[in-house]
């Protein structure tokens, strides 16, 4: 199995696991913050019109250590789609409108 | 549609009067001293929750900025939570380096001393070549500890003027019952802003700033058309506490990726809030009207959790001079029973990060206006109660605290 396999049904995203499959918050904020915003409407672009079959898969799936590898990486995209949405659909740009800089609060404690 | 008429708040408080705030005790270092003094050393300070240590042996580190000390909170075999200074009692070391971990004793890495679980001291390395060591002296020393609805509150006073029920009073009364312990997962964000811990205080509980300031983000959701101005619910004040209610736009359109996340949402599982509004203590929306969107509570001096249907989170400062303060956001949510929930957990958590983002450049920017004296005093509109309030009992506290110490 390769590494960026997805679950049946969603190889089409298969192509963005490895630029966009971060392991924390922090991470993914990261990316978002040194991305352009054709890059992150790109991605929006394609995860989002998947997003209800996404979570529709998802919330059949427990989540503990035993979260399949393939689950496990559509999460992930899922994830970073929930970190750039505001960049879209918020502030046309990928840090908020005169926002506070990010590297000034930083997540301490993670959700894991 | 009708819009929310004006409000008519303050002038059922004439303590607080209605003209302008001097700015000097936002700027001045010795009203900052006389604070840390009146409020800081004797108030009763949140420490974290019961559940980031459920189990004998759990710790947790409390770094208290305000006074650069290090505390720590630990279970013992008996359940109890106890606090301590965390300073070995041989020469001062730390006892505790990590935030947070399992012992079953704590032991020194400096010369090896040891303390069980209770504080008492129990093993000093070479003890013989010591002088009349008198070990049942040299436990470690307690900090005063007492829990509200799972809060682990501390007080620097080894015998504190009120008992932190006293402290609580009714507001403890009207908030008891609500289901903070469904939130056991844990996240936080910390930062250290070049501003008066009032003003970061003063930015959260206020929402005239909301149609203007988060006009890209959650202006819609939480003002909307119906409450263009940002104009409060209601404002309910408990002495040194109070709990300012916040409109919700009852004919708010989703965003996008929002709308298909509260679709998935489970009610009170997580951050976002579709959870219930039937069946909260009398404290949460207080007024029970069906456009509740969130209530601001402010816990004296510091402590604001913030509470909506199915979510809470909490902000904390700590000041550490007249304009430098710590503030932390921490946020307790159900663990994800799916990885659906664990999306929306994100997505919930990005877009308040991302909305307070937006507020903190306005701190920074007052600080550097009132620290230059260009604005020597503040203009408070009766939605901006909160703020008249906080200021009034920071001055009371003083007062109080002074003229005690000068008839002792
Ligand atoms: S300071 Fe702790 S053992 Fe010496
Ligand atoms: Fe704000």
């Amino acid at each position: 199995m390769a590494s960026t396999g997805l679950p049946d049904g969603f190889a089409e995203l298969e192509r963005l696991v490895d630029e966009w499959l971060l392991p924390s918050m922090t991470a993914r904020s990261q990316k978002r913050q040194a991305s352009t915003m054709t890059e992150i409407t790109n991605f929006y672009n394609a995860v989002k019109p998947r997003l209800p079959e996404i979570l529709e898969l998802l919330s059949s799936i427990p989540y503990d250590d035993a979260l399949p590898a393939e689950e496990a990486r559509l999460l992930g995209l899922a994830l970073m789609l929930a970190e750039i949405t505001t960049a879209v659909e918020w502030y046309e740009q990928p840090g908020v409108v005169d926002g506070f800089d990010p590297e000034r609060f930083k997540l301490v404690a993670e959700l894991s | 549609m009708t819009t929310r008429a004006p409000t008519n708040f303050t002038t059922q408080f004439p303590e607080l009067g209605t003209g302008p705030i001097d700015v000097g005790p936002y700027r001045d270092p010795d009203y900052f001293e006389r604070e840390k003094a009146a409020v800081f050393a004797r108030t009763w300070l949140v420490a974290g929750r019961d559940s980031q240590i459920p189990n004998p042996g759990d710790y947790f580190v409390r770094d208290v900025p305000t006074f650069d000390l290090s505390l720590i909170f630990v279970r013992g075999k008996d359940g109890q939570i106890r606090g301590f200074f965390n300073a070995c009692r041989h020469r001062g070391n730390h006892l505790c380096v990590e935030n947070s971990g399992n012992l079953r004793a704590f032991t020194c890495k400096f010369h090896g001393w040891s303390y069980n679980l209770h504080g008492e001291l129990a093993g000093v390395p070479d003890e013989e070549s010591f002088f009349d060591l008198n070990k049942s002296q040299l436990n470690l020393i307690p900090v005063s500890t007492d829990m509200w609805q799972g809060f682990i509150f501390f007080n620097l006073e080894s015998e504190p003027d009120q008992s932190l029920e006293q402290h609580l009073g009714e507001f403890g009364e009207a908030l008891a019952g609500y289901p903070f312990h469904e939130g056991s997962a844990r996240y936080q964000f910390r930062g250290e802003i070049k501003a008066n811990w009032k003003s970061m205080v003063d930015s959260f509980t206020e929402i005239y700033h909301v149609p203007f300031l988060h006009k890209c983000s959650i202006s819609d959701t939480l003002a909307g058309p119906e409450n263009p101005l940002g104009r409060l619910l209601d404002i309910r004040l408990y002495g040194p506490h109070k709990t300012s209610s916040i409109t919700s736009n009852k004919n708010y359109k989703p965003w996008p990726v929002q709308g298909i996340a509260y679709e998935f949402a489970q009610s009170g599982a997580v951050t976002g809030g579709q959870g219930t509004k039937e069946g909260l203590p009398p404290g949460v929306n207080p007024t029970k009207k069906d456009d509740w969107g969130l209530d601001v509570n402010v816990i004296f001096p510091t402590f604001l959790p913030v509470i909506g249907p199915g979510m809470y989170f909490t902000h904390q400062m700590w000041p550490v001079a007249v304009d430098r303060t710590v503030w932390e956001m921490t946020g307790f949510v159900a663990p994800a029973r799916t990885a659906a929930d664990r999306f929306i957990q994100e997505y919930f958590l990005v877009e308040l990060r991302d909305a307070v983002l937006e507020d903190m450049n306005t701190v920074e920017r007052v600080q550097s206006s009132i620290n230059a004296g260009v604005i020597n005093e503040f203009h408070y509109q009766d939605n901006e109660i909160a703020l008249r309030h906080q200021n009034h009992v920071v001055n009371k506290c003083l007062n109080t605290f002074e003229s005690r110490v000068a008839a002792e």
